[in-house]
């Protein structure tokens, strides 16, 4: 593996313009990047550590919300009080992500950034309608999550911006979410489907608010099934309504056949893990049983 | 009868310093002076080589050798070349190799080779291989109408057409296995030296074979077998494929041609194509049986994929193809064929579990289309003493239904909930079985009774599981002595006694026996050097029990340490000494039941349960035989659910990483148990036998057999992947 | 050789200086500058596991860690687990079920079943399960490995 010059920023201001350099590529967990780079695949000349920058690593709560900085460690996400009293959903994607080895190594940020197809914390982000705060030579930006993915491995940056933060407002009152991903082992797998989702309900218990179907590994980037979630709004949710959605969400995914599986094969479990997703997500955002009124 | 050393749950004598990270595997070790040694492959499936250009190559900066084919005898047969010459014939095959004084420097070098390829159409699989006008992937073929047929193995019994009249149905079924890697965690590594005086070649390496590579490398580097000394290593694993040469004769050329020690490591994604994977096959079987599920006819054609160069064991798969069953006529035919995948090499149980998983399919299919139980009909038709083996032999004892009903009672099989369905998930239950055959081969030993009445076990086996141990455990239970007092050596090629490679679940059984009669041969010594020294009649002396009995007048008790005092002084030296290559062979057949959950929906499936039985002889160690088991269990579980080479059209591997080519990890395993049998009838020492190949025959078949049960849907190809399954479901079965 | 520095690293308990360039792998930097040849390779890109030391406390793949980042944390090999001629709980459980055959996946092995009692004291078995799936055994199936974590965890409990 060629041995890349390593530069260590204190500030973002600094990551900034060492990102500017020639052959500048920006350095987080490195799980991705040094099996790239063990492959051949990658062979940057200057790494800029951001792993430096206090400001990017930490969660906390923030008006409306919490705040993930771009450099927290997944395991750090799994192991948080405040995420899993708020975002369930993300801690039980941050266990399902890789191994313990893995998690400790690598960040929120870089998942998003490496931008795969089936990018696994991309998609609680999407449902929960995460922003991402970005910083760069023009300044600062923040983008809602389902604009920042443009293709294979493409997120939208420009040139030497930095994805600083990930902003995640607090979900309403009757918000259920739930997740599911299919591979052939139990653990370590690069998912051929994967789908999260989160689902809020009216006052009335009944019919559905809003709602965010993420779809993972069944495109060229991770995406939101507007679709399906468009047949839903509004309407009183039953399981066959459920079901339509589901369907639609595998009628508007855009699977490929490669070594890991077929693309009607993806279709297919499309549908299935967004009916089970959803059936789970609303189970989750219905009210508890009358005796025990759970106050928030 | 009270053993007080063998039958014993001893942890391994070498497992402190595994424990504690301080044994030295190949990659740990430095030489002074070392250079770093590596590989071109070729990128193409198959192509002819016009021209190798390796003079930039030859002027990098560090580069102090540089080969190609030319550098080594030449060898015009069918048989792998160290490095092609005219020709490559799988993806991954050495073309030029370079030793320089970092690693960094040898790869440079290696990407200044040009090699100008002429591309060939690949030939893919078996059946493409064998049609006529396939692309043929060594210039001769013996049939035109046949081609790429590597060899034949054929065997009959009986009246096949007469079996066939007697039988009530007839089933015809096709099987697929994969090609698949071992799967060891330590990639292969190799270290040479040369002595500049008298030109001997020491090469350190991680193999399974320490022998039989010494004889290899003599062949490969045109020198006569003792210039030549092979280190065998601690090993990483192995399962097979570490028993042929890998960089081995790369390494040794490197250093003589350099003058300087070398050292190569494979990287992972090299050892996918530089080991001997194990080969795909397809087998055809067509079997006749009578209404009550009695086998009366059995007809196979095997196909056995050996890629680019022989290895492919088909006249194993030939002998085991008729499953642990009497099985009246038959007639086998077993071929290896070639294809531009890389050459096969031995796996575990070889192509054992490719022919089982055959066989326990079909016998289900049978089972279930005759409403038979699978565990019935099974013992129906399974051997007893006396029947015919193939190979000419018969069975030894009766054992392989006592297998059976074993593993099914163990699993409560009897009481099994039927399909249960919850939450869109389906249960079930499948039982296997499974033989092998084991033998003795090249077996020799050496013990040494120490003045102080310590005894050192030194064998050439190489210590691949834990047999030292064993060792150890048998001799001191042969002086009746605690195993504290034993030592046991693996030595090499210069410093002990030959013997064949660690393969075939042979060690314990035959060289385990070698220890066993060496035991008996010093015991034998030292009654004589007593009988010399004290001039008493050498029949009056017992060595025994941690003792020596002096029988007669004024008889007397020496203990060992004495003994082998007084015998130290008088004869100098007691080294017993055993060899052998004949042992009556044993049969060991193992059974497993495996209850799986399946999700009806995605095809994915999981193993809750395996239960498995085995008849092992005599368990020297139980603990480590329990550990073969399950490890092999585990490796079977990995061949029915995920591993799987894939290649592209162009005879290219796709999944040359552990990313994709899956092994499977903690939680796709399931609670195992294991339960030994002990007949102890076999010729092995104390009556064990070979253990750790059988167990990895019925794991996959089982696996299929229970998904057959959960969801009605039977594959006949593995690995059996979720959307492979889910495609069958749709199907309707 | 060019760009390589010195580094201050802290394993085992104790502060080393190394030279090297700060962005060769932790793995190579631990093998061959401090000579730990506990820590392994087997595959490069944070598949098997074996190359697993303690950064923190925490299991992580060496192979895929620059020393750069190494800098200024606590590192633990398997050779630092215990004192020398001593033996922690886990290598004896290891030795005592069985749970060792080749070896290579080992130190890596039991320093991810360390990060995990360390957390968490007494896991189920499904929490053992995930917490080793990134260590890939091809020799024992897992069985006793499971089952050497289980008896530690269980003597701690019962002390107390």
């Amino acid at each position: 593996m060629r041995r890349s010059e390593i530069v260590q920023p204190e500030t973002i201001q600094q990551a900034v313009r060492a990102l500017q350099g020639r052959g500048a590529v920006a350095f987080a967990g490195g799980t991705d990047l040094i099996p790239a780079m063990q492959r051949g695949e990658a062979r940057p000349q200057v790494l800029v550590n951001l792993k430096g920058l206090s400001d990017l690593r930490g969660i906390r709560r923030v008006r409306g919300g919490i705040r993930i900085g771009a450099l927290t460690r997944v395991s750090e996400v799994l192991e948080s009080a405040l995420v899993a009293a708020e975002f369930p959903l993300l801690v039980a994607v941050a266990r399902d992500f890789g191994s313990a080895q893995i998690r400790n190594l690598a960040t929120i940020g870089g998942n998003l950034c490496n931008a795969a197809p089936s990018a696994d914390l991309a998609l609680p982000l999407l449902a929960l309608d995460a922003r991402l705060a970005i910083r760069g030579p023009r300044g600062s930006r923040a983008i809602p999550v389902s604009e920042f993915f443009r293709g294979v491995n493409r997120p939208a940056l420009a040139r030497a911006e930095v994805l600083t933060a990930i902003i995640i407002p607090r979900a309403p009152a009757r918000t259920g979410a739930a997740h599911a991903k299919l591979g052939i082992r139990q653990a370590m797998d690069l998912a051929f489907v994967s789908v999260a989702a989160a689902l809020t309900l009216r006052t009335d218990g009944r019919k559905c608010r809003r709602v965010r179907i993420a779809l993972g590994a069944v495109a060229p980037k991770p995406m939101r099934a507007t679709m399906a979630e468009a047949k839903l709004e509004g309407e009183p949710l039953t399981l066959a309504l459920l079901e339509e959605a589901a369907e639609l969400a595998a009628s508007e995914c855009r699977p490929i056949s490669d070594l890991r599986a077929g693309r009607d094969y993806r279709r297919k479990m499309t549908r299935v893990l967004v009916r089970r997703v959803l059936r789970e997500a609303l189970r989750r955002a219905q009210p508890a049983r009358p005796q025990k009124e759970q106050s928030r | 009868m009270k053993h007080i050393a063998i039958g014993k749950r001893i942890p391994r004598l070498d497992g402190v310093e595994k424990v504690t990270g301080a044994t030295l595997f190949g990659a740990d070790l430095t030489l002074p002076g070392m250079l770093w040694g590596a590989v071109l492959r070729s990128p193409h499936a198959h192509a002819r080589m016009r021209r190798v250009d390796t003079s930039k190559a030859g002027r990098m900066p560090g580069v102090l050798a540089v080969l190609t084919g030319r550098d080594f005898p030449r060898d015009d047969g069918a048989d792998m070349p160290v490095l092609a010459r005219r020709k490559v014939r799988y993806q991954g095959q050495a073309v030029a190799a370079v030793a320089a004084e970092t690693p960094e420097q040898a790869a440079a070098a290696l990407a200044r080779i040009k090699v100008e390829y002429q591309p060939l159409p690949p030939v893919n699989d078996v059946r493409e291989a064998i049609r006529s006008g396939a692309p043929a992937v060594h210039e001769q073929s013996e049939d035109p109408k046949l081609p790429n047929v590597c060899g034949v193995a054929e065997v009959r019994r009986g009246n096949l057409q007469a079996g066939f009249r007697q039988a009530h149905r007839i089933f015809e079924d096709t099987f697929e296995t994969p090609w698949v890697h071992q799967g060891f965690i330590e990639p292969h590594v190799s270290l040479a030296s040369v002595d500049p005086a008298s030109g001997r070649v020491t090469v350190w390496t991680s193999t399974q074979a320490q022998f039989n590579q010494r004889e290899g490398l003599a062949h490969a580097l045109g020198l006569p077998i003792g210039k030549i000394r092979v280190i065998g290593l601690p090993v990483g694993g192995a399962f097979g494929g570490k028993n042929a040469l890998c960089v081995e004769p790369i390494c040794a050329q490197l250093a003589r041609r350099a003058g300087r020690p070398v050292k190569m490591v494979v990287s992972r994604s090299d050892d996918f194509y530089a080991t001997q994977p194990c080969g795909a096959a397809v087998i055809e079987l067509k079997t006749g049986v009578k209404k009550d599920g009695t086998l009366v006819a059995f007809q196979a054609r095997l196909l056995f994929d050996t890629g680019a160069h022989p290895g492919a064991q088909h006249s194993t798969g030939a002998v085991l193809a008729q499953g642990p069953y009497r099985i009246p006529n038959l007639h086998v035919k077993a071929y290896a064929v070639y294809t531009n995948k890389p050459p096969a090499g031995a796996r575990r149980a070889l192509t054992s579990p490719h022919v089982h998983f055959a066989l326990e399919s079909q016998l289900d299919i049978i089972a279930h289309a005759l409403d038979l139980d699978p565990v019935e009909i099974r013992l129906r038709n399974a051997l007893r003493k006396g029947d015919p083996v193939l190979g000419g032999a018969s069975m030894p004892y009766t054992s392989a239904g006592k297998v059976v009903r074993t593993a099914a009672e163990r699993a409560g099989w009897a009481h099994r909930a039927r399909s249960q369905a919850r939450n869109g998930k389906a249960r079930g239950w499948g039982i296997a079985a499974g033989h092998w055959s084991v033998w003795a081969g090249a077996s020799s030993a050496w013990v040494q009774v120490n003045e102080d009445g310590t005894i050192a076990v030194i064998t050439g086996a190489i210590n691949l599981t834990g047999t030292n141990t064993s060792f150890a455990q048998i001799a001191a239970e042969s002086f009746g002595v605690p195993v504290d007092r034993v030592t046991a050596h693996q030595g090499d090629t210069d410093t002990s006694p030959r013997n064949d490679g660690s393969w075939g679940s042979r060690i314990l059984f035959g060289v385990g026996e070698a220890v066993r009669r060496a035991c008996e041969d010093a015991k034998r010594q030292l009654a004589e050097s007593l009988s010399n020294e004290l001039g008493v009649p050498v029949g009056r002396i017992k060595v025994k029990g941690g003792r020596v009995r002096v029988a007669g007048r004024g008889g007397r008790f020496l203990s060992l340490a004495e003994a082998a005092e007084r015998a130290a002084g008088y004869q100098g030296a007691i080294t017993g000494k055993a060899a052998l290559t004949d042992l009556p062979f044993g049969v060991a057949v193992a059974a497993q039941v495996a209850e799986v959950e399946v999700d009806r929906e995605t095809g994915r499936w999981q193993v809750l349960r395996l239960v498995c039985a085995q008849d092992v002889g005599f368990a020297i160690n139980p603990m480590s035989v329990e550990g073969q088991v399950e490890g092999a269990a585990s490796q079977g579980i990995g061949y029915a659910l995920c591993e799987e080479y894939l290649y592209d059209s162009a005879g290219r591997m796709l999944n040359p990483d552990l990313m994709d080519f899956r092994l499977p990890t903690a939680p796709d395993h399931p609670q195992f148990s294991v339960h030994l049998i002990e007949p102890q009838q076999d010729a092995g020492p104390f009556g064990a036998k070979g253990v750790g190949e059988p167990p990895l025959v019925p794991t996959a078949p089982a696996i299929a057999n229970a998904i057959f049960d959960a969801v009605g849907v039977r594959i006949r190809r593995l690995p059996i992947t979720p959307e492979r399954l889910h495609e069958a479901l749709q199907r309707g079965g | 050789m060019s760009g390589e520095q010195r580094l201050q690293l802290l394993v085992n308990g104790r502060t080393h200086e190394v030279l090297a360039h700060p962005g060769e792998r932790l793995l190579d930097v631990l093998r061959d500058r401090l000579r730990l040849t506990g820590v392994k390779e087997g595959c490069g890109t944070g598949q098997c596991g074996a190359c697993t030391v303690l950064l923190d406390g925490r299991a992580v793949a060496s192979c895929l860690m620059l020393v750069a980042d190494a800098v200024g944390h606590q590192i633990t090999t398997i050779e630092g687990l215990a004192p020398p001629g001593r033996l922690h709980p886990l290598q004896r459980a290891f030795l005592k079920h069985g749970a060792v055959q080749c070896g290579f996946c080992t130190p890596g092995m039991i320093l991810s079943a360390k990060a995990l009692l360390d957390q968490n004291p007494k896991p189920t078995e499904q929490e053992i399960r995930h917490a080793l799936a990134g260590n890939l055994c091809r020799c024992t199936g897992y069985r006793k490995i499971i089952e050497a974590v289980q008896a530690v965890a269980g003597k701690a409990d019962r002390r107390g």
